[in-house]
């Protein structure tokens, strides 16, 4: 990418808060000025130089449209209030279950499948490190906004750290948090700063369907000796609602690329859902479940509330 | 330094208020593209980046005070004409009383206390 389009993306950023139709006409009339002012033989360095920073095309875009830096800041205010949010809610809501109604298949050296909860078989106290990750990811919407930016960072380690270390035991069932609380953290300071792009929305919409695409892989559906093809009974029926469904999650991860702002909430939607569908079927393949759900809850919400006006 | 930097703060706040007149008075003596306005502009020390012009055209056009004609160029790339509409001439011709009367009232104050 030359100097030029790397400016006009840096403008196009920038001026994600000001209507798309005049947002068009700035991007179109800097192109002309680009083109113009190469014909008459300046070079692109000094073209840059003449037109001032991106940031003061969107101060002036900001002053002409009447959208001030406030709304810039509300904006990043709001996406990050609601991906940390959900971080938070996503937290309570696995912890009761986990502590509460799922059956304990981690605890002990004998217990590998038992009807007791983990309260049940430990004791009310689980419950309470059950609803230590809620507690950690709410701690950056209470504090003073200065000090946000620390508080998340430190409240995305600790929650980073207790999903790595608990690994398949109760730690992983927190990884939709950890994503949502570095993501929230993201965007707060990308909406604030330099704005969000294109990049973001690829990254979004490639991450999307790699989780589907892995399960087809894993559970044998593409050609070669797949490895859990033997002992898993539901193969045929996996295959079954696998394909359409992959279908679904790329025209989704399609949409998200294009900007569609609904997508996000669909995608949200869809991975919410199946952090239900894993938390109330109990099985071994709940974490699978919920990894899913979290990603495409992070990215449908990240794109959602970071999504520009058209 | 310091009588450098308010004297750029004083020009900075009076070129805002006038940058949109100015490029009427501009676009009322020809038609121009946007290179050609934001070099004379800058020429005249009117804006400081020639890239804040394109907001304030694109606002102008939203408010009907300047139009664009498309002419096709050489190489088949297309350039875009900014013209002025009749509201932007009523509007230059209110801006240009104005500007007469309060400029006469500046300068009898300016001179008074000189």
């Amino acid at each position: 990418m030359n100097a030029e389009d790397t400016y006009l993306r840096s403008v196009e950023r920038m001026l994600s808060s000001i209507a798309p139709e005049h947002r068009a006409d700035v991007l179109d009339d800097l192109r002309g000025h680009f083109a113009d002012a190469e014909e008459s033989g300046r070079p692109v360095d000094d073209i840059i130089r003449g037109l001032g920073t991106p940031a003061d095309i969107a101060e002036r875009a900001q002053e002409e449209f009447g959208v001030s830096r406030d709304a810039d800041h509300a904006r990043a205010e709001r996406a990050w209030r609601v991906l940390q949010g959900a971080a938070v809610i996503i937290s309570v809501v696995t912890g009761v279950v986990v502590a509460f109604i799922m059956p304990s298949f981690i605890e002990g050296p004998e217990t590998t499948d038992t009807t007791q909860t983990l309260v049940s078989a430990n004791g009310l106290w689980v419950a309470l490190i059950a609803l230590v990750p809620a507690l950690i990811a709410a701690v950056p919407l209470v504090v003073p906004r200065r000090t946000r930016v620390v508080t998340s960072i430190i409240a995305g380690v600790v929650l980073t750290f207790m999903a790595l270390v608990g690994g398949f035991t109760i730690g992983g069932f927190f990884l939709p948090s950890v994503l949502l609380t570095w993501t929230a953290l993201f965007a707060w300071l990308s909406l604030r700063g330099r704005g969000v792009g294109i990049g973001w929305r690829i990254v979004g919409a490639v991450v999307t369907p790699l989780p589907v695409v892995a399960s087809l892989a894993a559970f044998g559906v593409f050609p070669g000796p797949g490895r859990y093809a033997d002992t898993a009974g539901p193969d045929v029926s996996l295959n079954a609602w696998a394909w359409p469904f992959l279908a679904v999650v790329l025209l989704l991860a399609v949409l998200i690329v294009l900007g569609y702002r609904t997508a996000g909430w669909v995608l949200a939607a869809i991975g919410l859902a199946v952090i239900l569908l894993g938390l109330i079927s109990g099985e071994l393949m709940t974490m699978l479940f919920i990894w899913l759900g979290g990603i495409w809850i992070t990215v449908g919400l990240a794109h959602a509330v970071t999504a520009p006006r058209r | 330094m310091c009588m450098t930097d308010s004297a750029e703060r004083i020009a900075t706040n009076l070129r805002k208020g006038v940058l949109e007149f100015c490029v009427l008075g501009l676009l009322a003596q020809a038609e121009r593209y946007g290179l050609e306005l934001a070099s004379d502009l800058q020429a005249r020390g009117l804006i400081a980046g020639e890239g804040s012009l394109y907001p304030l055209l694109a606002r102008m056009r939203d408010g009907g005070l300047v139009d664009t004609r498309t002419v096709a160029m050489g190489g088949g790339r297309p350039r875009k004409y900014y013209t002025i509409t009749t509201a932007g001439h009523d509007q230059l011709a209110t801006f240009a009383a104005v500007w007469r009367s309060v400029g006469a009232e500046v300068n009898t104050i300016i001179e008074g206390t000189a």
